[in-house]
């Protein structure tokens, strides 16, 4: 070892020495609360003998039969102190919202600004509310709506005459002259009823988020790292929701606990939230094993399979000449999709690597290939239109960063890679980026994200000489 | 010879932060307690964590419900380091994110030891962790814990 390093080694090694019982004293019952209103504990005594630090059992706190009374009088603790008579449907509100800052570092009229702000925006993300009640002792319902500003601002290009169109949902004001309102909308996230038979099997029905993954079952900006999704999540490689059946369970043991879900549903489809036109149930699944031996790693396995069918082209039928009125198709897609993912994440000692990989193919029946109308208005200029074409998604990420406790900090890295072949105009992308996560308090987020992505394989001379555009995102993201 | 100097305390202020994987250096004598309708005598420290994470309802196989205390409180924090292996702060971010993905609540709290001992033994499945001084002479059964360096 040279004598630089050494010296470097017996600093760094003497300061790590002296900084332990200086941390440990500040993790300690520190400022940090949990809950507001909640104060800290001060830090217990070390002594062994005694029985009960005087800050759980102040002297004026009830004890025996009293405190069982005291007990009884808490709404909270009758359902569990007595479950002869449980205190259900126990109701409880709650959700999570952010705020983001976002700028694309890219000419203002290049084709990406349709996609993406190239301007420096503010922007009001998700609002998302939940609405969680435990019916009863193994019934439990959970509903999660999105409120957004949509459809108001989204942008589509027309086909025939490749015009860029924005939609504007400002009305005026029935009730009060001269104010305008923009009207939003709700999305239905989930709407879920689970039934706890035992611990191997919950059957759960209703609108569900589709269990692959690790993406899209955290969802929530809280929980993520990032500022962005992975390209395959939003773009819905496996359908992010289902309407149909699961059923879920999980097996324990001491270093091992493995599970599995299976979903039965409509598929994909235009209507797929109440119908499902060609009566061929999409099934999926997702099998999993969490190992803690070092730290704790969980490791996943998804498929899905489905039919998607879509009537494009109806009309009905008169009843003429005797014969009954009926319903005619005269267009009509017919697509089986399959695909398959893993996941990998694993969590030591605040160091987190999380990584997810998924494909999917779809086919058309020849005789149902449909045709599509290209959005860029550019591509049909002679008036003709695409054949759709079977087509192979595939992409991932790979992300690593550690969390200090200092507000809990976390610098990270990540890098995506995403290939679709439906995608007429950025068919490949690799996206590098660096960021940092903070975590003042437990259900407040502060993210910022720096890095760059290239579109390979991109349509000549739509983005540009090998587009690449850097970008800066930023988030405030909090749950209440 | 600063430059080396420098570098030095550059790298010992980064060793020096306090990750989330830094233990907590206070022990609260505690013993783990069950209902006597628990079949188990003895809980690992990592079925222990799964438990009181909601990510587990079982106990050799056995469904039970943990029990713990109010946020704050002395004893979970020492329970939640050792055994959970988190501070305070990295408790509550897990059920914030623990609830945005669906997963639930968190166990039911009470505000004292005493309760504690009070409704684990009245309450049929429930699992618990209280001073072994307030076990003594109840019918609550005590289960020994695997798998930690030191005792709970």
């Amino acid at each position: 070892m040279s004598r630089r390093m050494s010296d470097v080694v017996v600093v760094a090694l003497l300061a790590t020495a002296l900084a332990a019982p200086v941390a440990s004293a500040q993790d300690a019952g520190g400022p940090d609360a949990i809950d507001a209103g909640q104060p800290s504990a001060p830090p217990p005594a070390p002594d062994a003998a005694v029985p009960v630090p005087e800050e759980v059992a102040p002297a004026s706190a009830p004890v025996g039969d009293e405190a069982v009374a005291a007990a009884l009088a808490n709404e909270d603790l009758q359902g569990l102190f007595s479950v002869e008579e449980p205190s259900y449907p126990n109701l409880s509100l709650y959700g999570f919202a952010d705020f983001t800052f976002v700028k694309l570092f890219a000419p203002k009229n290049n084709l990406i600004s349709l996609y993406s702000p190239t301007q420096s925006t503010f922007a009001l993300g998700n609002v998302n509310l939940y609405v969680d009640s435990q019916i009863s002792r193994r019934a439990r319902s959970l509903i999660e709506v999105r409120l957004s500003f949509l459809p108001d601002g989204a942008t589509t290009i027309e086909a025939n005459t490749a015009q860029v169109r924005r939609v504007n949902t400002d009305v005026p004001d029935t009730r009060i002259l001269g104010r305008i309102s923009t009207w939003g909308s709700i999305t239905i996230e989930r709407v879920v009823l689970s039934y706890d038979f035992t611990p191997w099997l919950t059957l759960s029905v209703g609108r569900l988020i589709t269990p692959w993954g690790l993406w899209n079952i955290d969802h929530g900006t809280p929980s993520l790292i990032t500022v962005l999704s992975p390209l395959f999540v939003d773009g819905q490689y496996i359908p992010a929701r289902q309407t149909g059946i699961q059923a879920s369970g999980q097996w324990a043991w001491p270093d091992v606990r493995a599970g599995y879900y299976l979903t039965l549903s409509n598929g994909r489809g235009p209507v797929e939230t109440y119908r499902d036109f060609d009566e061929n149930k999409a099934v999926g699944g997702r099998v999993y094993g969490t190992f803690s031996y070092l730290g704790e790693l969980t490791l996943g396995f998804t498929f899905y399979v489905g039919r998607a069918t879509d009537p494009i082209a109806q009309y009905v039928r008169l009843p003429v000449d005797g014969k009954r009125a009926r319903v005619e198709t005269t267009q009509e897609t017919h697509s089986l999709e399959k695909a398959v993912s893993a996941d990998l994440k694993w969590e030591y000692k605040g160091t987190l690597v999380m990584t997810e990989f998924v494909a999917t193919g779809r086919t058309y029946e020849n005789r149902h290939r449909g045709a599509i109308e290209a959005t860029t208005g550019a591509l049909v200029s002679d008036g003709r239109r695409q054949i759709t074409s079977d087509s192979l998604r595939y992409g991932g990420y790979f992300l690593v960063g550690h969390r200090f406790r200092f507000l809990g900090t976390m610098p990270f890295f990540d890098f995506e890679y995403n290939m679709d072949t439906e995608s007429f105009l950025f068919p490949r992308l690799l996206m590098p980026q660096l960021g940092i996560n903070m975590r003042p308090e437990p259900g407040l987020v502060l993210k910022l994200v720096g890095g760059v992505t290239y579109f390979k394989d991109a349509q000549p001379n739509f983005f540009g000489e090998q587009p690449k555009f850097w970008y800066v995102n930023s988030q405030v993201a909090w749950a209440f | 010879m600063r430059r080396r100097l420098a570098l030095g305390l550059l790298v010992a202020a980064l060793a020096a932060l306090p990750t989330s994987g830094d233990a907590h250096a206070f022990r609260i004598p505690m013993v783990l307690v069950a209902h006597p309708s628990i079949k188990a005598n003895t809980a690992h420290v990592h079925e222990l964590r799964a438990i009181f994470l909601r990510q587990s309802e079982q106990l050799s196989g056995q469904k039970v419900i943990p029990v713990t205390y109010v946020t704050g409180n002395a004893l979970r924090v020492d329970f939640d380091e050792r055994v959970l292996g988190m501070s305070a702060d990295e408790t509550a971010r897990y059920w914030v994110d623990a609830r945005i993905r669906g997963l639930g609540a968190p166990p039911r709290s009470v505000s004292s030891p005493q309760l504690l001992v009070r409704v684990v033994a009245s309450l049929p499945g429930a699992i618990g962790y209280a001073p072994k001084s307030l076990v003594e002479g109840t019918v609550l059964k005590v289960l020994r814990v695997e798998g930690l360096a030191q005792p709970l």
